[in-house]
């Protein structure tokens, strides 16, 4: 087969066709006749309302910024008029996936339908055109050529879209602004930027202040933080009792007495807050770190009181503003057992239509009430968390009438615990609930062959009991050590960060 | 010399918006001579076009979904600076030690979600609504005011001082230690 030259046939397929060269094809509704601007080297000629077909033939493969070339020849036409784009086909002209260009090397990019419409979406503002006309143009191409010579027919992609009126809503979803900052920013104009740090202190200070046992208890914090920073010196304040044994565990380089407390509590009133003076004139130097591992909170405010660059300590920055490493301990650690309280009023049972209810009881009367098996008064239909639950019903039964009143507690209608009130003293009604959601009911009932005594029900009392969330003394003050260890030598202390001038 | 910006989290609440970004960027365009590339998944693309439509293709590019993950995390490390809101990238970003701006909405506490690392800024506005754990951005009555008011100029500035930073210190490891002794 003998090979093509590169001939002015060739030059034409470089160049690509003018408007007249598509004018019979599937673009002749657009480019058959009227009034057609050609994009060429010059800038696009402009006219008030713009124009009605601008034509861009081969030139946005070569162009560098296809964003701002695609915005620029859309802006030059009207709206209602129509942007023509042709480009060279990259399965039939270069007939490659891959740059460089085989027939134009000053070829920028590549095209397909898809990469044609996807640069047209990226450089347009959504809702500002419509797609009118996409497709391949391949008449008279001749497909039994090979790869190594120029392609013959066309070769072309032809891309119409039609300018419109942008409508007034876009497409991020918004709500309505109802405020804006100021009244509710606490810093106005201001950007936090933070930036972690990290140190290698050198003087730590480790204020330890209670008592014997606790001083024990603290030993693994204390010796954590020593192989923790094998090369810093540290400095110890304990009260005066636990002095000896500071300095016998070799932990140390310095151990200085101070009693906050009174070692004996009962017998000495304790007075903390009256040491700071004294607190002052014994611990004078200067510290990287600060920290205070007593667990309960009366003794952090000797920490503002040493000169630390970070400070360290059980508790929250809204009780302790000054503290640049906390651990937030349980705030319920000291509250009871009990982790629910439920007060069930008198409104949430049903009772018999026979009796008397007001806002807050169900006033029964038992000389109405004939023997039938049902219960008299039931309720509130919990759903329940599984665990161990107290119920206390509000009671009162009239030991001026006759006869009894029996209750019972179920769950999911199975029966847990049942008896029958039988003096002034409500006996414990204790359950456990092994399912969760199951549904908790608590019913009255009159006594087989007994005459059901006159009562007043005002309610009860669910508690349930709480699994303790409280962690070991030595347990607060280890996880206070490695938060610290953490924080200093690998994640950073945080603090506001201004960038170099 | 790359910068990465992965304008999109998992919940658009923590979004900081695309105009922001988009103004960022050019001014990072202005100021800095490389490539920015804007990353994402498929589906974030066409909200990627609003952020790179007003720039030089040369210099900006949409990456959403062009690119793999492995391949995503091999660019991250070897970023010049890799902007983020609070979302996976930072958080990897941070982890590689790689210059990292986090533009972090006040939707969740800084303090617990912050990405880690020495390398990281993070930009937060204190606002009295914070932490909202809203989850849409349409659910703000204020328009995410939490991250409007952190200004492109800012993060754009913050971005070339962590650059400049990081190439003060790596000329300084990169000298002799005649030099290093006479700095």
């Amino acid at each position: 087969m003998q090979r093509p030259t590169l001939g002015s046939e060739h030059e034409t397929a470089r160049r690509g066709g003018s408007p007249e060269t598509y004018r019979h094809g599937p673009l002749a509704p657009w480019l058959g006749s009227g009034d057609i601007v050609a994009v060429g080297a010059a800038p696009l000629p402009r006219n008030e309302d713009g124009h009605a077909i601008v034509f861009a033939g081969y030139r946005l493969q070569d162009v560098g910024d296809f964003r701002a070339a695609i915005r620029d020849w859309m802006g030059a036409v009207r709206i209602g008029g129509h942007l023509v784009i042709v480009v060279p086909h990259a399965f039939l002209f270069e007939r490659s996936n891959a740059l460089p260009s085989r027939w134009r090397p000053e070829q920028r990019r590549l095209y397909t339908p898809a990469a044609l419409l996807d640069e047209v979406e990226e450089a347009l503002i959504p809702n500002s055109y419509r797609v009118r006309w996409l497709g391949d143009l391949d008449n008279g191409y001749n497909y039994r050529l090979e790869r190594s010579v120029p392609p013959v027919g066309r070769h072309d992609i032809a891309l119409v879209l039609e300018r419109t009126p942008i409508p007034d809503w876009d497409l991020t979803e918004r709500q309505v602004l109802t405020a804006t900052g100021p009244d509710f920013a606490f810093e106005p104009g201001h950007t936090r930027l933070e930036r972690p740090a990290v140190s290698h202190p050198t003087r730590i200070l480790v204020l330890k202040l209670d008592h014997l046992g606790d001083f024990i208890m603290g030993l693994p914090a204390l010796e954590r933080l020593r192989t923790g920073f094998p090369d810093a010196e540290i400095t110890l304040v304990v009260g005066s009792w636990n002095v000896g044994m500071a300095e016998e565990t070799g932990l140390f380089e310095r151990v200085v007495a101070f009693d906050v407390f009174p070692r004996n509590s009962t017998e000495e009133k304790v007075d903390v807050h009256g040491k700071t003076t004294l607190f002052r004139e014994t611990v004078t130097g200067e510290y990287d770190i600060a920290i205070d591992l007593r667990n309960d909170d009366d003794t952090r405010f000797l920490l503002p009181l040493v000169r630390a660059d970070i400070r360290a300590g059980m508790g929250n920055r809204a009780k302790f503003p000054y503290l640049d490493i906390f651990l937030p301990v349980d705030a319920t650690r000291h509250g009871w057992e009990a982790v629910r309280i439920e007060e069930l009023s008198a409104r949430e049972f049903d009772c018999r239509g026979v009796f008397r209810r007001t806002h807050h009881q169900i006033a029964a009367r038992g000389d109405l009430i004939r023997q039938d098996g049902n219960a008299v008064v039931w309720g509130p239909y919990r759903h329940l968390l599984p665990g161990q639950y107290l119920f206390e019903p509000h009671i009162d039964i009239d030991p001026r009438t006759p006869g009894l009143v029996a209750y019972d507690i179920a769950v999911d209608e199975k029966v847990l615990h049942r008896g029958v009130f039988g003096g002034a003293e409500t006996p414990p009604m204790i359950f456990r609930n092994e399912t969760d959601g199951g549904r908790f009911e608590f019913r009255l009932w009159p006594v087989d062959d007994e005459p059901l005594a006159d009562f007043q029900f005002f309610g009860g009392r669910l508690v349930r009991q709480g699994a303790s969330s409280v962690l070991h003394q030595s347990e607060y003050t280890t996880l206070l050590v490695e938060l610290l260890l953490l924080r200093v030598t690998q994640a950073g202390v945080l603090r506001e960060w201004t960038p170099p001038a | 010399m790359t910068i990465i910006v992965a304008p999109f989290s998992n919940s658009d609440i923590r979004d900081w918006p695309a105009e922001h970004f988009a103004a960022a960027i050019g001014h990072l365009a202005d100021a800095w001579p490389g490539r920015i590339r804007v990353i994402g998944t498929a589906n974030q693309r066409l909200r990627a076009r609003d952020i790179v439509r007003q720039h030089d293709p040369d210099r900006v590019s949409n990456e959403c979904g062009r690119i793999a993950w492995p391949q995503v995390v091999r660019e991250l490390e070897a970023a010049t600076c890799v902007i983020g809101n609070n979302s996976g990238v930072a958080h990897l970003a941070g982890r590689f030690g790689v210059p990292t701006l986090c533009v972090f909405s006040g939707s969740h506490q800084r303090l617990e979600w912050r990405p880690l690392g020495t390398s990281v800024v993070t930009l937060t506005r204190s606002i009295g609504c914070s932490p909202c754990h809203f989850d849409h951005g349409s659910s703000c009555p204020f328009d995410k005011a939490c991250l409007r008011l952190i200004t492109p100029r800012l993060v754009a500035d913050t971005a070339l001082a962590l650059i400049a930073e990081r190439a003060r210190a790596t000329a300084a490891d990169a000298a002799t230690p005649a030099q290093q002794e006479l700095a």
